[in-house]
């Protein structure tokens, strides 16, 4: 839930990048990081377990600047998309304002975007959120590859409610800020 | 201070546990210290921040410390209930408190020295006296974790639309 403190005037969101393993949530904040103007954005941190270095999450702040006398910024988040990695999942969608679900478009994937689709509705149920009332945006990515599904077919199996959907190539950036814009923007409206 | 995040929550439990996260900054001499609910808001805070941007570090060190939980769990070694990072200049100690909550304390080193990375514990019988007390306040407390209140959520149709206006500057993606 975003924070409005008014004492300090500030108001923090954020928003989980959520998805299967190898997706492309990090390759999303990674160009979200490379395109941000330097000003706005704070480091990007990459956390790894202390054995092997498998990345648990990234993590992105972005300011907006002062917003009508309030200090607005954006906290980006990807999820770890391994299985076994489900009480990080949990943690890091604590408090969560907008989510945007990765989703890999190469058939071979497709039960695998279904179960990570599955595990965001039962751990955002565990916290009592519904996905109906948060912010929400799917990213249909990988759209360079060859044995792609077709959006038509990705839309049935993923996007039954009707949220806003993007097709993705985000290695090459394509898709990116424009899931990112449409999250961020209902994000603002719920605190309207 | 006041970082973002914080709530106003109501009780007398709750006065108590933010005294006594303030006692475990100062007796224990850490720079400065956090106490979160179990939702991984800031319930308490005590100490001076400086430089340290504190939104960031608390999100960051609530989601090391569920990290290293998980490893924990799955490696078989039982309930992780505190984790020291030492740093060459700063440790920063996270550790379980009753009720889902956790105590984030950094303290500044004065000696520079070798970096040791992370030191994790499964027993209580490790913890510090400081990470003791707060401990036995929560526990005194009940299971009651506070009030936990998002402060109100209106600003209103000019903010949104500014708001949206600088998300469209900020995330144009124009480089
Ligand atoms: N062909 C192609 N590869 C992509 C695309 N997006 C990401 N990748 C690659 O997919 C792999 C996994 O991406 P990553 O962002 O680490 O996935 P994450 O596990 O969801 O964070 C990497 O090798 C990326 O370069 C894309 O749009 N097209
Ligand atoms: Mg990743």
């Amino acid at each position: 839930m975003s924070m409005i403190n008014y004492a300090s005037r500030e108001i923090n969101c954020k928003i989980v990048y959520y998805g299967t393993g190898l997706g492309g949530k990090t390759t999303n904040l990674e160009h979200v990081y490379s395109k941000v103007n330097p000003e706005s954005r704070g480091k990007m941190i990459s956390l790894a377990t202390e054995t092997d270095r498998t990345l648990f999450f990234d993590f992105l702040p972005v300011d907006l600047g002062s917003i009508r006398g309030f200090k607005t910024r954006f906290h980006l988040y990807t999820v770890p998309g391994q299985v076994y990695y489900n009480a990080s999942r949990k943690l890091i969608l604590k408090g969560v304002d907008g989510i945007i679900f990765v989703a890999d478009s190469q058939a071979q994937r497709a039960e695998a975007n279904i179960e990570s689709m599955h595990n965001l509705f039962e751990n955002l149920e565990s916290y009592g959120y519904d996905l109906e009332t948060i912010p929400f945006a799917i990213q249909y990515n990988k759209r360079d590859l060859d044995n792609i599904l077709p959006v038509e077919t990705l839309r049935e199996q993923l996007n039954p409610a009707g949220v806003p959907d993007f097709e993705g190539v985000a290695i090459e950036g394509v898709g990116v800020f424009e899931t990112l814009r449409a999250v961020s923007k209902l994000v603002v409206k719920t605190l309207s | 201070m006041n970082p973002p995040g914080t709530h106003a929550s109501g009780g007398e439990g709750e006065a108590l546990l933010r005294s006594a996260v303030r006692d475990a900054v100062h007796r224990g001499g850490a720079r400065v210290g956090f106490l979160l609910d179990p939702a991984g808001m800031v319930s308490a805070a005590a100490g001076n921040p400086g430089s340290l941007e504190p939104t960031s570090f608390v999100s960051l060190a609530a989601a090391q410390f569920t990290a290293a939980q998980d490893l924990a769990s799955t490696a078989n070694r039982g309930d992780l209930t505190q984790l020291v990072q030492e740093g060459a200049a700063s440790r920063t100690l996270l550790a379980s408190i009753h009720g889902g909550r956790a105590l984030v304390l950094l303290y500044d080193l004065s000696e520079t020295r070798g970096t040791r990375g992370w030191i994790t514990a499964t027993e209580h019988s490790r913890r510090t006296t400081e990470v003791m007390d707060v401990d036995q306040t929560a526990k005194a407390m009940g299971t009651d974790s506070g009030g936990s209140e998002p402060g109100a959520r209106s600003l209103g149709d000019h903010w949104s639309e500014d708001a949206e206006g600088e998300i469209d500057r900020v995330f144009g993606g124009e480089g």
